[in-house]
């Protein structure tokens, strides 16, 4: 009877893509034991089962998405174990059978609807909080779509709440779409798109993965909802660069190298405990002012790009920050991101400096107010005292929310971070 | 018997890292367990045990000023044997630390005398008055808990000075006491005091007294509190302390200027801060800590592979029963399993004569999450068991949201601190107005004040009218 269901693995997963199921119908499973591997927005994640027993069905094959909460396996307990387990035993041949039908990929297309799984109301009781039962009553939601996630599968609040929240982003692009809840996410997403781009004849059409839906959506949202504005600055590295190699020739075999965007992070960390309101989130009508400084990193990934973010970077030393940016920058290309490694960044760097980048704008990261786009120092002659001399010299382009930010506030800002990777040793307290 | 291999090793042995190291080993693990000082921690030794067998003995002395009223005559004022009755609190801690040694033993924990000391590669050496033993584990639960935080001010180290751990084996009763901190440690140390016969003078720097306690509850303890003769001030930080003609001197600053207290005795119980003797060597390593504790996940873990850490060391409410729940946690993922740690409900007893005891949102704070709340009180004066036992003072109070769901609940009066359970269950289970006003309560307890609190909020409570519902409102 209880089904294992697309787990929520980070605040804005809102469907996951099942990658390799490691048990198959007819396999034992433990609890807390993986079950199945899934692709979310963010990360590749692990799903654990919550309950002990045996696989019974296996409801989204391999490559198919399923919208949080929605059942993707059953596993047999309880009264049923015997009967299920007797089955799967009796006739393992007949559910792998089953299960390979379902992954032809044909019966996965809309018209063929899954349709929801009966839980417990074979018997017409439903597990569920009197909360949630008074909720679902006020909201018009019938309990039988619902899976519960709390003690042996009971629908809880948050688990109205998770609906009712699935239910608000999913109508929102399409208000056309049929108030009856479609229990997959992505013919929704599709009906979305305005216009369909025409096909030549050998485009090759190739699906976004989650974590590209994802950056595909919140970019555009970004784009279409920040009113953007730029300001850029020239910064002398030369002495920062100098500092780093003197730095980085003591620190022997197998200790962490300071990175120059170390460097930056810290600079940007201790600009904003200076400017609190570039460190800030908009929200309806709201400015929100971070006390944590969280700085995310924009890595490039096979396939996407993901901003694992460093916690309190303000108090951390070079070495801190050098050693936590090598390790999630090492998750992050093996696929090994946590939500926590993603969540709570207040601030962004994306830095294309060692792809000999000019100059660029970066797109703001919501609901972070602010971004750093960092480009590549080059030698370049300055006149220091009226003479030419040969300095580094990179440039940056911050890109602002101008909801709440304003264009002195962040050229100050900027200013700062160049005072401080100008005077690098300030980068030492 | 020891070994040089664990499966998990806890450091320290409070209501967190006991509690942890039998999860762990019902579970099967081998599990190790160091302490330093004394099993049980701060809890059974210093904290929850000690202070509530002494307050057992303030709460008998104070009820016996009103015996008369119940016909019995003893010599006013009774005569009280501080000695016997700090014998008294130490046979109580003996038997639970008692309990606690024979819990490890029947679970088959190691457990190691010493301070434990911990690194990255978990490697726990355990030291002794100079001599070392050392064993690994795959996991570690660091459970050190706290200590009272003692704040850099002049003559803090001075004579007569004590707090939470120090005050526990007075030969007499002092005369006069000035209790610095107005929290809930202090609170409940004023009050044990003031029944035990001390003339107590509480200052607190903030602008009130018990900061997290609903507003309505907390005027109404300070009535009650000052009407038995503590002087509650407020507003006003102690800027040192002195020895002045054989008493303790306490300067204090407000924005109007500088005031002086005196007393026999200071008690300083501003705050705790955790404990991290022998986590110098993890730190150092990279353990990731946030304004003097230890940073987790909802996992519990630390940023360091398999080290889990719980209870004071790590930013949270500072109690017994949220370490154990957070030991409970860290041991199930510590072996292997995948749980994580809810908040939402966690009940807090404060033992004041009359007791209080909340679960949930204040009020404020409700609304100021809410706009569509309900907020009903039921006094006890309408509650027979209330009026029998002659503890009439103090309320219920519930918030309850828009589909009836308890928000917060507050029991200021008689047993709070046990009848807060069934508000709790009713959140944790999800439970609305309308169960707990179906469910019959016995007559004649105090739990009927819970069930008339909940009918007043469906605009039907019995033992009220109207009339007096307003009076109960204006308290």
């Amino acid at each position: 009877m209880p089904d294992v269901n697309m787990p929520r693995l980070s605040d804005t997963m809102e469907e996951g893509t099942i990658t390799r199921w490691l048990k198959q119908p007819g396999d034992k499973v433990k609890k807390g034991e993986v079950v199945a591997e899934v692709e979310t927005d963010k990360a590749n994640m692990e799903i654990e089962s919550f309950s002990a027993g045996i696989l019974e069905q296996i409801l989204v094959v391999e490559g198919e998405t399923a919208p949080i909460g929605q059942p993707i396996a059953i596993i047999g307990t309880g009264a049923n174990v015997q009967q299920a387990g007797a089955k799967a035993a009796a006739t393992p041949q007949a559910q792998q059978a089953v299960a390979v039908t379902a992954a032809a990929p044909e019966p996965a297309s809309a018209t063929s609807t899954p349709a929801p799984v009966s839980n417990g109301n074979q018997n017409g009781l439903i597990k569920s909080s009197p909360l949630a039962r008074r909720m679902a009553e006020e909201h018009g939601i019938e309990l039988t779509q619902l899976k519960g996630s709390g003690p042996g599968g009971r629908i809880v609040r948050d688990d109205i709440e998770d609906y009712l929240e699935q239910q608000r982003t999913m109508t929102a692009p399409a208000p056309a779409a049929a108030p009856t809840p479609a229990p997959v996410a992505v013919p929704a997403v599709k009906a979305a798109t305005p216009t369909p781009v025409a096909l030549a004849e050998d485009d090759e059409v190739v699906s976004l993965s989650s974590m590209q839906k994802t950056i595909a959506r919140r970019l555009t949202e970004s784009k279409q909802l920040v009113p953007h504005f730029y300001i850029g600055n020239d910064i002398d590295l030369t002495d920062a660069l100098g500092m780093r190699q003197k730095l980085n020739a003591s620190v022997g075999e197998g200790g962490v190298k300071i990175s120059v965007n170390d460097l930056i992070v810290k600079a940007c960390a201790l600009a904003l405990e200076k400017f609190p309101e570039v460190n800030s989130s908009y929200r309806d009508g709201q400015f929100i002012l971070h006390k944590h400084i969280n700085i995310g990193i924009a890595v490039d990934v096979p396939g996407g790009l993901l901003v694992p973010v460093i916690r309190d970077a303000n108090l951390k030393g070079l070495r801190t920050l050098a050693r936590e940016a090598k390790a999630l920058i090492a998750k992050a290309q093996a696929g090994k991101l946590t939500p926590t490694d993603l969540d709570g960044g207040t601030f962004s760097i994306s830095n294309l400096g060692m792809m000999d980048v000019s100059d660029f704008n970066a797109v703001i990261n919501p609901p972070q107010s602010a971004i750093l786009a960092v480009a590549a120092s080059r030698k370049t002659f300055v006149p220091v005292d009226n003479q030419p001399v040969l300095r580094d010299i990179m440039h940056v382009t911050l890109s602002a929310d101008h909801r709440i930010l304003y264009g002195a506030t962040v050229a100050r800002y900027l200013q700062e971070v160049k005072r401080l990777l100008q005077n690098i040793y300030l980068l030492l307290g | 018997m020891t070994s040089t291999h664990y499966d998990v090793a806890v450091i320290g042995a409070g209501p967190g890292g006991y509690v942890a190291a039998i999860r762990a080993a019902q579970q099967g693990a081998k599990v190790a367990i160091v302490e330093k000082q004394y099993m049980g921690g701060t809890c059974l030794n210093v904290g929850c045990i000690p202070s509530k067998a002494m307050l057992h003995v303030a709460e008998t002395l104070h009820q016996l000023a009103s015996i008369e009223d119940l016909g019995i005559t003893l010599p006013q004022p009774p005569v009280f044997n501080m000695k016997k009755a700090v014998s008294f609190k130490d046979k109580v801690v003996k038997r639970m630390t008692g309990g606690v040694s024979s819990l490890m033993k029947a679970n088959n924990i190691d457990v190691f005398d010493g301070l434990g000391t911990v690194d990255i590669s978990k490697t726990v050496t355990v030291t002794k008055n100079g001599e070392q033993q050392q064993f690994s584990a795959d996991k570690v639960i660091l459970a050190t808990g706290s200590v009272p935080l003692i704040p850099p001010m002049p003559g803090v180290d001075g004579d007569k000075i004590m707090n939470s751990d120090t005050c526990w084996n007075l030969s007499k009763t002092p005369e006069s006491l000035i209790c610095v901190g107005g929290g809930v440690i202090g609170i409940e140390l004023a009050c044990m005091f003031n029944a035990l016969g001390t003339q107590v003078t509480v200052i607190e720097m903030l602008p009130n007294i018990l900061a997290p306690v609903d507003e309505e509850v907390r005027k109404l303890l300070v009535r009650i509190l000052s009407k038995r003769g503590i002087n509650i001030v407020t507003g006003t930080k102690v800027e040192s302390i002195a020895d002045e003609n054989g008493q303790k001197k306490v300067v204090t600053s407000t924005d109007k200027g500088q005031q002086e207290f005196y007393g026999e005795y200071v008690l300083m119980a501003v705050s705790r801060r955790a404990n991290i003797a022998g986590l110098d060597k993890l730190i150092e390593q990279g353990l990731d800590t946030d304004r003097g504790r230890v940073r987790v996940n909802d996992k519990l873990e630390t940023n360091l592979p398999g080290i889990y850490a719980i209870g004071d060391l790590i930013h949270g409410a500072g109690l017994a029963h949220v370490a154990s729940t957070e030991g409970e946690i860290a041991a199930d993922n510590a072996i292997g399993h995948s749980a994580t740690m809810n908040y939402e409900v966690v009940p807090n007893p404060i033992y004041t004569f009359p007791e209080i005891a909340f679960v949930g949102l204040t009020e404020a704070a409700a609304r100021e999450k809410y706009s569509d709340i309900r907020v009903e009180r039921f006094p006890w004066a309408a509650i027979g068991k209330a009026v029998a036992i002659d503890e009439t003072e103090g309320f219920t109070k519930v918030i309850i949201g828009k589909y009836g769901e308890f928000l917060g609940a507050h029991i200021i009066g008689p047993d709070a601190t046990n009848l807060i359970s069934e508000y709790s269950l009713a959140m944790r289970g999800e439970l609305t107005v309308e169960e707990v006003s179906e469910t019959i309560h016995p007559h004649p307890t105090l739990s009927e004040g819970l069930r008339e609190a909940v009918l007043a909020v469906e605009g039907r409570p019995l033992h009220i009218g109207p009339k007096q519902k307003q009076v109960a409102r204006a308290r």
